[in-house]
């Protein structure tokens, strides 16, 4: 990032391809849809080339590009009248809203739970989504991810056990 | 607390989540972001030092470039000028040509001829300076030849001969300017309009072909807001992208003239907003009651927005289509 702060273009490309899956795929599994999550993933890189000079070279790369899609996501779900809130109504809805399952129920196959992980994963808060996309996609530490958010530490572990507690019961009413 | 307690980490469902798809940003993505990046830095640190000679180059072309456009603008304006100052020579002003008429002593057409002259000249340098398709007067101007002939009084046959002859040159340039005119015309699409102003032409033939272009291929998304579903599914039958392709399963769907499933075709990676919308007009299209209030959840949980109401109208339409 230094290197690309003094013009050194080259840089940029090795630090996007270090960066570009990981990002892509946890904007675009927070953001619930691919347009959505490619649209902050470009403004995300953009942000950081239009702000390279306030780069601190005390940062880790990694969790300042992760800051800066988390306050793209953030704009992004304000744009569309979203709130970012910690518990959001979604949590009340009766299981028949959620979305249903393409196959039969007695099918349990790896390739349909995985699906059934993904439709999980949307009917997440989207601040506990993001707390765990952190963790599983980027394998970010809590420490990281609660930098990242600006959550306090235990914001995030408090985010993430609810996370994961919801993920289970929705496997689990899966199957 | 340890990181590794159970109620923050989960084996099964890590394992689950590395099973999903390994999707990645588009290679025009990549390609967009990358560019920016250059375009930031002006290709690094190497270009620093070549600028110089880079600036002196495009100064030394800029400067070649001003010089040949000014060259030809002063040939394509002037022509007619220094050709016929040429034709004229040595007799390049009226005096010296009234002067040269009248020692020669010719009655016929003189005085009036020298004014007739200057003005049919002025005509044609007007003409070239306008439209290139206006037509100009023909030139009437003789030959070098004639207004030096040696000034001696003729006879009144040899008035009448020279009469003649001048009425034959003053065809002969006429033809040759109508002749010149027609190429200055067939060039002026290229050249004229060009350095006068900057293509008008091009301009407006560019703006038609837009807009003819642009009438020709209605947007789908605005004909599905305005209900018009069978021209909807028509345009975005001649439209190539996945999100097209979603669209035209879903008319079709909502029209009813879709056998195959649509959204059983929908990538593992799309899930979520789009399988629900499928779902929710599966079930319209099969006449299943839907909940009243599934398109108000809808919208509460983000899945139906502002951007996307081309897809709340086929929700809708969808809803209604289901009570009826």
């Amino acid at each position: 990032m230094l290197a690309f702060q003094g013009g050194d273009a080259g840089a940029f490309d090795t630090l996007y391809q270090r960066h570009r899956g990981r990002l892509f795929r946890f904007l675009v599994r927070e953001a619930g849809s691919r347009d959505a999550g490619e649209e902050i993933y470009q403004e995300t890189w953009l942000r950081l080339i239009r702000h390279r000079d306030s780069y601190q070279v005390q940062a880790r790369f990694g969790t300042y590009i992760y800051r800066l899609a988390h306050s793209c996501l953030v704009d992004h779900l304000r744009r569309q009248g979203r709130l970012w809130r910690h518990e959001e109504v979604r949590d009340e809805l009766p299981e028949d809203a959620a979305c249903p399952l393409p196959t039969p129920e007695s099918e349990w196959s790896r390739h349909l739970t995985a699906r059934a992980l993904a439709d999980c994963m949307q009917q997440l808060p989207a601040e506990q989504r993001e707390v765990f996309l952190l963790k599983e996609e980027a394998e970010f530490s809590l420490a990281d991810i609660a930098e990242i958010t600006g959550a306090g530490l235990e914001a995030a572990k408090s985010r993430l056990r609810y996370a994961l507690k919801k993920l289970r019961s929705c496997l689990e009413a899966a199957v | 607390m340890s990181e590794h307690d159970r109620d923050i980490d989960d084996p099964k469902i890590s394992a689950l989540y590395r099973q999903l798809p390994d999707e990645a940003p588009a290679p025009d993505t990549d390609a967009l972001i990358k560019a920016a990046a250059r375009r930031a830095v002006g290709d690094g640190p190497r270009r620093r030092f070549s600028m110089p000679a880079l600036s002196r180059l495009t100064a030394t072309a800029a400067a070649l470039l001003l010089g040949i456009s000014l060259t030809l603008h002063w040939q394509l304006h002037e022509p007619r000028d220094f050709r016929e100052t040429t034709a004229m020579a040595p007799a390049t002003s009226e005096d010296v040509v009234v002067q040269a008429e009248a020692g020669a002593g010719r009655e016929l057409a003189q005085k009036p001829r020298a004014p007739a002259k200057a003005a049919e000249k002025r005509k044609v340098q007007e003409a070239f300076a306008a439209e290139p398709v206006a037509p100009a007067p023909p030139p009437a101007e003789e030959p070098a030849s004639a207004l030096m002939k040696p000034a001696a009084p003729p006879a009144s046959a040899d008035v009448a001969a020279e009469a003649l002859q001048d009425a034959e040159t003053r065809r002969a340039e006429a033809d040759r300017a109508a002749a010149e005119r027609e190429m200055f015309s067939a060039d002026a699409l290229t050249t004229r309009p060009q350095l006068q102003s900057p293509a008008p032409m091009a301009r407006k033939k560019q703006s038609e072909y837009a807009a003819s272009a642009a009438a020709a291929a209605p947007d789908y998304r605005e004909l599905m807001v305005q209900g018009a579903y069978d021209a909807a599914l028509a345009a975005a039958q001649r439209v190539e992208s996945p999100t097209a392709q979603v669209d035209r399963d879903l008319l079709g769907r909502l029209l009813g003239n879709t056998a195959a499933p649509a959204c059983a075709r929908l990538p593992v990676a799309t899930l979520g907003q789009d399988r629900l919308l499928c779902d929710l007009l599966l079930q319209a299209s099969q006449a299943r009651p839907l909940p009243a209030d599934w398109l108000t959840r809808l919208r509460e949980a983000g899945l139906i927005t502002g951007e996307k109401s081309y897809r709340r109208h086929a929700v809708e339409a969808a809803l209604n289509s289901s009570r009826d």
